[in-house]
């Protein structure tokens, strides 16, 4: 059965426009709206994850557990994905490729799979792409209602610790914790090292992040917060994965200087996240943990500790 | 009568001489404004990392070249190979012209910026060879070929009478 083309499935951020032309077809009768991962590997089916299921998609444009039976995703298709992606500027992209992903229109996250290229001990490049992995970028409005308090009390905000691991929505809960704050009028400035919370582009933002909220995209956390420090006098900076020592060394400053801090880590819980040596220094200022995980749901609310 | 149509002879084949010679000149002025539009197409790479559309959108602006606006209104539909070849072919370039175009795409968008600016200049080079080219063709043979179109013009109503 032959799915016929979807105008809705075209419009402007949607992830089938980067998907490659001839398997687009295949999708636009699929549901994505519960969906949070695509993968394209070649000589493999086109694979789609919902929370708790991994599904092909046939030639008939409908899903299946039966991997046998999805269509084959060729090497064709992935030098086809990474130039739409790149918009054919992969010089464009570079920075963002050396770090193993894209960021597209919408918020999405093309995560990338291939031979690195080393110079100088660094990675300078991917090269030989082998997977395409898009992490669907989603906006829930209210994902944040359950803790808001716990992070904005008495027209105080709490240094927040938001301990999750990957997948579990912390990314989604920030971007709301972000909107919430700027809409009680608080000053938040949005580091966006890797593009996803605000998921910037040409300047504007597909997401709503408030009314007083600025973004600084694309930059190291650690200059990226300490040049925000100095240039927008933020109420609260908010920034998405710490977990080096400059990443805590700024931190400090940024939480010396009176300025309030919400930001993210990877982790089980917060007894976990405690015995990181190179935090150590830095957790002491933290004034609420929150644990999030995918047990129930995406974004389930583990703990909530306030010291 | 006759002189009507000497008349018109004679317009044909000075028009005749005069469209080649102009011809020679266009040639001579494309590749002056693609030249401008490579420098432009590298101070959008090096300085601003514009993806090819915008840094398309600019050497066009810049340049007068419509070549540029046309593969970047189908870029993002067909990719930059094919989008370049259809923009080159709707040019009218001659065959020889075609080739060195069409040799701008072959590593256009796919390398790192330090790789686009040096296969822009190299480009850019062979570009200018052509132009230079084009020029002392049109200086030896522009006004060669507008005389030679009266003076062939003549000949032909003086045959004919």
């Amino acid at each position: 059965m032959y799915i016929a083309n979807s105008t809705e499935a075209t419009r402007s951020g949607s992830i089938i426009e980067y998907l490659p032309h001839s398997l687009r077809r295949y999708l636009y009768s699929v549901d994505l709206s519960e969906a949070y991962e695509i993968h394209l590997c070649p000589c493999r089916p086109l694979t789609i994850y919902y929370p708790g299921e991994r599904l092909f998609v046939t030639s008939d444009g409908t899903l299946t557990d039966n991997p046998y039976t999805g269509i084959r995703v060729l090497p064709g298709h992935i030098s086809e994905a990474m130039e739409i992606a790149s918009k054919s500027s992969v010089y464009s992209v570079e920075d963002e490729i050396r770090n193993g992903y894209i960021t597209i229109d919408g918020g999405h996250r093309i995560g990338i799979c291939g031979s690195a290229v080393i110079k100088d001990g660094h990675i300078a490049f991917v090269k030989d792409i082998s997977a395409l992995n898009y992490r669907l970028a989603r906006e829930v409005r209210g994902s944040a209602d359950s803790i808001i308090d716990s992070i904005y009390n008495g027209g105080q905000v709490r240094n927040t610790l938001i301990i999750s691991p990957p997948g579990a929505g912390k990314t989604t809960m920030l971007r709301d914790i972000v909107r919430q704050l700027s809409d009680y009028g608080i000053r938040v400035c949005v580091v966006d090292e890797r593009r996803e919370i605000a998921a910037m582009h040409s300047g504007r933002t597909d997401f709503d992040l408030g009314t007083s909220t600025t973004v600084f995209s694309g930059a190291p956390k650690t200059a990226g917060m300490l040049m925000m420090l100095r240039a927008m006098s933020p109420e609260v900076i908010v920034t998405d994965e710490i977990g080096t020592l400059s990443d805590a060394r700024a931190l400090m400053k940024i939480i010396n200087s009176g300025t309030r801090v919400v930001t993210s880590i990877h982790g089980f819980n917060s007894e976990q996240v405690h015995q990181r040596r190179d935090l150590k220094n830095v957790l002491p200022y933290f004034e609420a943990f929150i644990t999030l995980s995918k047990r129930d749901r995406v974004g389930s609310v583990e703990e909530v500790i306030i010291r | 009568m006759r002189v009507f149509g000497a008349a018109m002879i004679l317009c044909a084949f000075t028009a005749g001489g005069f469209l080649i010679s102009v011809e020679m000149r266009r040639r001579c002025t494309f590749w002056e404004r693609f030249i401008t539009a490579l420098e432009m197409l590298k101070a959008e790479i090096g300085y601003n990392g514009s993806d090819l559309k915008k840094a398309f959108a600019a050497a066009s602006e810049v340049s007068g070249l419509k070549l540029f606006e046309r593969a970047a209104d189908r870029l993002s539909e067909l990719g930059i190979d094919a989008a370049w070849a259809e923009a080159v072919r709707e040019g009218g370039a001659n065959t020889e012209d075609m080739k060195l175009l069409l040799l701008l795409s072959s590593r256009l968008g796919k390398t790192d910026v330090d790789g686009q600016l040096k296969h822009i200049e190299y480009i850019s080079s062979l570009a200018e060879e052509t132009r230079a080219k084009a020029e002392n063709i049109y200086m030896e043979k522009g006004a060669l070929f507008r005389r030679g179109g009266i003076l062939v013009g003549i000949f032909v109503v003086l045959v004919l009478i």
